[in-house]
């Protein structure tokens, strides 16, 4: 997956000079632009990106409020302030506000193409793992106590996540928005994954706060429940495709009528679906009552003292309940055909 | 002799027509009251089809929008019984297991003398 950097600045000429230079000298970096930090923000919220780059004057924000907001919410994303002049006290208050790297505009652009290399590069300067399970990865760098971010990519649609470790310990996690537990159970819910390892961690807030063996057992539980949960709704919906759709305009919807029957005799019903293999039999009661001005057929029922008394209601294809044996016939049929 | 044990369902409140049909779609014998249908084509219809369908049933009943129609599996065919929408089901079915039994039940009174003319 190729990577992304965010280029915020309100000038058209500055936009297009970067994107067109990052485009062409930094591989596999794709550039994205927002003019306001408003706009920026709304870009980041939705897309993976491995850095933004900028300007200090925003239209709408003021610089501390943009990047203590990139901070506070992506602590794992580098920052380039860029400025047309930047002294040592821009640089000093910069860095207090989490910014990695500052650009003068002034210094050529292929300073800034550098800096936005060495920060993609250090998103893999720990190596980067395909084959290794993340439950097992993770144990590891507990064992090794290691301070280290895990860009986590899900192989399966693409999506990223971040874990954060100090000293070995999972201290916080984020996967687009979300935070702490409910981004790692997320993260450690994917099957297949390509870690990517950092060698440094920008946070220092846990908001983990569980032992890692802990938090793998709930988190392996919540995987195998969702796996379940995937597999039993798979087989609902080779059923259900299995099956053909309960559109009839000739009769009451097989949920309708499970619930008239239920209404009048709770517990009756074994089962209840569409069967046109009684469309035949259909036919010929309908001859039948033909002979008797009997009027449109509206329901049936057959029993043959083997199997479980039938009760089939007509339709373009017929639905079949079968009931108990000792269900009251009357009282089903009267709730069927009413 | 048939006749009677068909009329004894024919009396049930609302029943309408009571036909014992062969095993080979033929009706053996029937009590019909009223008009409300064409009785030529009951006696005429197409019971050697319906006898098919329904063969391998012991009851089957249809419920439509005048009538209801009962079929009961009897020992040689079928018995079948088309009545309102109000008649006392429950009754049908009791007159239609006596009257099956009293068909089922062996005639000996004149067998004997039978089988001495056929000689």
């Amino acid at each position: 997956m190729r990577n992304k950097i965010l280029f915020v600045d309100p000038s058209p000429q500055w936009q297009q000079l970067v994107t067109a230079t990052v485009g062409r000298q930094t591989l596999g970096i794709d550039p994205i632009v927002a003019v306001s930090g408003q706009d920026a923000a709304k870009v980041i919220a939705s897309t993976d990106v491995c850095a933004v780059v900028c300007d200090k004057r925003l239209p709408d924000m003021e610089a501390d409020q943009w990047f203590g907001h990139l901070r506070h919410l992506y602590p794992d994303i580098a920052v380039i302030m860029a400025a047309e002049s930047i002294d040592p006290t821009d640089r000093r208050n910069a860095a207090a506000l989490g910014v990695t790297r500052c650009f003068d505009k002034s210094q050529p652009l292929t300073v800034l193409v550098q800096m936005i290399r060495e920060i993609a590069e250090s998103e893999t300067e720990g190596g980067s793992l395909q084959t290794i399970p993340l439950e097992t990865f993770v144990q590891v760098i507990e064992m090794e106590q290691k301070t280290c971010t895990i860009r986590v990519i899900n192989e399966a649609g693409g999506s990223k996540g971040v874990l954060f470790f100090q000293n070995g310990e999972l201290i916080d996690a984020r996967l687009g928005r979300l935070r702490g537990k409910p981004a790692a159970y997320s993260i450690f819910s994917w099957e297949k994954v390509l870690l990517c390892i950092q060698n440094s961690c920008a946070v220092k807030t846990n908001r983990i706060n569980e032992y890692l063996q802990a938090f793998l057992m709930n988190a392996i539980a919540r995987k195998d429940e969702a796996v379940n949960a995937a597999m039993e709704q798979r087989r609902v919906d080779a059923h259900a495709a299995a099956k053909p759709t309960d559109q009839d305009p000739g009769r009451l919807s097989l949920e309708a009528l499970r619930a008239r029957i239920r209404h009048v005799s709770p517990g009756a019903i074994e089962d209840i679906y569409i069967d046109s293999a009684w469309n035949p039999l259909i036919e010929q009661a309908r001859r039948l009552g033909a002979f008797f001005a009997a009027g449109q057929l509206r329901a049936c029922f057959l029993q043959d003292g083997k199997s479980l008394p039938l009760v089939l209601i007509p339709g373009t294809r017929t639905a079949v309940v079968s009931v108990q044996p000792d269900a009251c016939r009357d009282v089903i049929l009267n709730a069927v055909t009413d | 002799m048939n006749d009677t044990i068909l009329n004894d369902i024919l009396k049930v409140q609302d029943v309408t027509a009571v036909i014992l049909v062969g095993g080979d779609g033929r009706p053996m014998a029937s009590s019909v009251t009223g008009s409300d249908f064409d009785l030529q084509a009951v006696e005429g219809g197409h019971w050697s089809a319906m006898s098919h369908t329904f063969n391998g049933f012991k009851e089957a009943e249809f419920v439509y929008e005048n009538h209801r129609i009962f079929i009961k599996k009897a020992p040689a065919g079928l018995l079948v019984v088309v009545m309102g929408r109000f008649a006392p089901i429950a009754m049908v079915r009791l007159k239609c297991d006596v009257a099956l039994a009293r068909l089922a039940a062996p005639k000996s009174r004149f067998k004997g003398l039978t089988g001495l003319f056929r000689k």
